[in-house]
């Protein structure tokens, strides 16, 4: 018997990490749950929607709101009371009950249990090192490089020994994980006691007012740290008034409506869960290749890459640039790079698969139909040509790329000077 | 009753009356634990607090009015559930300078009670700024609500022996008796009308013999 806290994993084992095995190094985000939406919920009336009465003297007062949960003490003894010297309730009053949980949210909200989700990517700490290591920016004098200038690939713009542009490509990488959200329904009920039909107007005028999309009849609202749900009010405001039974009753008008907030729990922190947030770095790659070219220039898109790769270097980023773009034939890394400030991303002739390494037994990717343009000498001739390839295929397993000769240019000497 | 014949020494002789009948004769005590909500971490969304600091607790002699516990079995078992209702005396407590509340709690034997209303009783003859006392009404606070040790005689239950109240002790207006501070006052006495008496307050032991009220003493 267990639940998805306790489940056994072994390394190596092939089954879904549920998120809460012992791999990976614990970090901490902030969490989300039901409490979180209750309280962003809450703040949606009593802060960001400005409930006000005007009272006989001209007076601006703010009207109380009330979560309908609170012990007999606290109620009574608020700072702001909600009851006069004799007990009595004062009205105007809004009163906010949560009427229901569901444990299942919209199908086009919920996301499937993956396991596991990755929600961050970016440089490792150690990627500086490493990068030394490597000399990926082909310096001259680096004592500790592993490999030779000369047997480098291009680097990068650089400046006066600046980096005028980012330029991922082999590195070391932490990716941080959680396991897959649980997605919910909740539904609250708002009612709005008052007196007058006036004040009660004011209200209902100032909640229909505020709603981000009109016609949705939605409001976001967002927890202290960060998350954020849609609040979908129903489109029926519900009166319920004494007015038909004024001799027994006095005289209070009620209007209620109705909310659904679709959420989710994130890292509950709780007696007894573990922490399910994991960061893992990628293995160091070793790869034997000769590389000689220039990738064609990065395609950018009309769409925001949501692909987490597309945001490694977010944290360099400013607000002026631009956001990464998603396009077909583009890689995320690419468009991080070009987003955080690249010009135009000068990566290495190998094609859009970066997973080449040297023990990698995974599954072979294929991939068809990516340009390269290779500037190389003609080994009979001598002369500068510059040949355009394209590639077939590209196989992890076997290291192999099979590339075909679609176009042969002969190069002058100004060609290649100009270049 | 007109003002006229109910003059501020009527009142006063009517409440001394009641003081006696309390706190001189029947001897009934509970004991008030005010919630400190100006101290207490509440939840600023949800308005309760799971851990509630309160102030010591208060002894206040009362008329109990007790009621066996309601008993709802179901298929998870049975579940034992006391109310009570309290009469306490309005000028004793504006004597001591003391105000009941709802959400407080009270106890009385070993069981706790949430105060779930304070309701002023009547007034004296019509009088709107003289009423006789108020009645608690309390819901037993289940283990978790409050969590203290009970004070005062208990009764026997399934796991502890009864507490056995060790001597009863009048008060009669006296600043003190053998059991401490009163805190009583009786207005007749303390405006001259009436003398101090003169035997002072008699106490019962739990010997079973030694009664001031049978001339054991």
């Amino acid at each position: 018997m267990s639940t998805r806290f306790n489940t056994k994993r072994k390394y190596g084992d092939k089954s879904i990490d549920l998120g809460y095995s012992e791999t990976g190094e614990r970090v901490d985000v902030p969490s989300c749950g039901i409490e979180d939406i209750d309280r962003a919920f809450f703040n949606l009336f009593d802060k960001d929607i400005p409930i006000v009465y005007a009272k006989k003297d001209g007076e601006i007062k703010k009207v109380p709101i009330i979560f309908s949960t609170g012990e007999r003490f606290a109620i009574n003894r608020r700072k702001e009371p909600v009851r006069d010297k004799n007990g009595a309730l004062i009205i105007p009053l809004v009163t906010i009950s949560r009427t229901g949980l569901d444990q299942k949210a919209d199908r086009l909200v919920e996301m499937g249990d993956i396991g596991t989700i990755d929600i961050k990517r970016r440089l490792s700490k150690e990627d500086a090192v490493y990068q030394r290591l490597i000399n990926s920016q082909n310096f001259k004098n680096v004592d500790e490089a592993t490999s030779r200038r000369e047997n480098q690939t291009s680097a990068g713009r650089t400046l006066g020994g600046r980096l005028l542009e980012p330029s991922l490509g082999v590195g070391i990488y932490e990716t941080i994980t959680i396991p897959t959200p649980k997605f919910f329904t909740l539904t609250y009920e708002i009612t709005l006691w008052t007196q007058y039909v006036q004040h009660s107007n004011d209200i209902l005028t100032l909640i229909m007012s505020s709603y981000h999309n009109v016609k949705a009849r939605t409001c976001r609202i967002e927890t202290d740290s960060g998350y954020w749900f849609v609040a979908t009010f129903d489109s029926d405001i519900s009166t319920d008034n004494t007015f038909d039974n004024m001799t027994d009753d006095e005289r209070v008008i009620k209007n209620s409506l109705k909310a659904t907030v679709q959420g989710f729990i994130i890292n509950p922190k709780l007696p007894g869960i573990p922490s399910g947030v994991r960061k893992l770095s990628s293995a160091t790659q070793i790869s034997f290749e000769i590389i000689n070219g220039v990738n064609d220039q990065v395609q950018r898109g009309n769409v925001q890459d949501m692909r987490i790769d597309g945001h490694i270097l977010d944290n360099i980023a400013t607000v002026d640039d631009p956001v990464p773009l998603q396009a077909i034939g583009s890689s995320p890394s690419s468009q991080s790079a070009m987003a955080a400030g690249g010009l135009q991303t000068a990566g290495t002739s190998k094609i859009l698969n970066p997973d080449t390494s040297v023990g990698d037994t995974g599954t072979s990717s294929t991939m068809v139909n990516s340009v390269t343009r290779t500037l190389t000498e003609d080994p009979i001739t001598g002369q500068q040509v510059e040949i355009t390839l394209k590639a077939r295929r590209v196989s992890n397993a076997h290291g192999e790329e099979v590339l075909t000769n679609i176009r042969k240019t002969f190069k002058t000497n100004n060609d290649l000077k100009s270049r | 009753m007109a003002r006229l014949f109910i003059t501020p020494r009527e009142i006063d002789f009517i409440s001394d009356l009641n003081k006696e009948i309390v706190k001189d004769i029947i001897g009934q005590k509970i004991y008030y634990y005010p919630v400190r909500a100006d101290i207490t971490s509440i939840h600023d969304i949800y308005e309760e607090s799971i851990e509630k600091i309160f102030d010591p607790p208060v002894e206040i002699d009362a008329l109990v009015d007790w009621s066996p516990a309601e008993i709802k079995t179901n298929k998870f078992g049975t579940d034992k559930f006391h109310n009570i209702e309290v009469r306490v005396h309005a000028r004793d407590l504006s004597d001591k300078n003391f105000r009941m509340k709802m959400g407080d709690f009270i106890s009385y034997g070993s069981i706790f009670f949430e105060l779930t209303q304070v309701n002023t009783v009547s007034k004296i003859f019509g009088q709107v700024e003289h009423v006789t006392g108020y009645k608690l009404t309390g819901k037993q606070a289940r283990e978790g609500l409050i969590d203290k040790k009970p004070l005062g005689p208990q009764a026997l239950t399934y796991d502890t022996e009864p507490v056995v109240q060790e001597q009863f002790v009048q008060q009669r207006g006296a600043e003190q008796n053998d059991l401490g501070p009163t805190n009583d006052r009786r207005e007749l006495q303390a405006d001259g009308k009436l003398d101090t008496p003169l035997t002072g307050p008699k106490k019962v032991t739990n010997d079973g013999v030694s009664s001031s009220f049978y001339g054991d003493e």
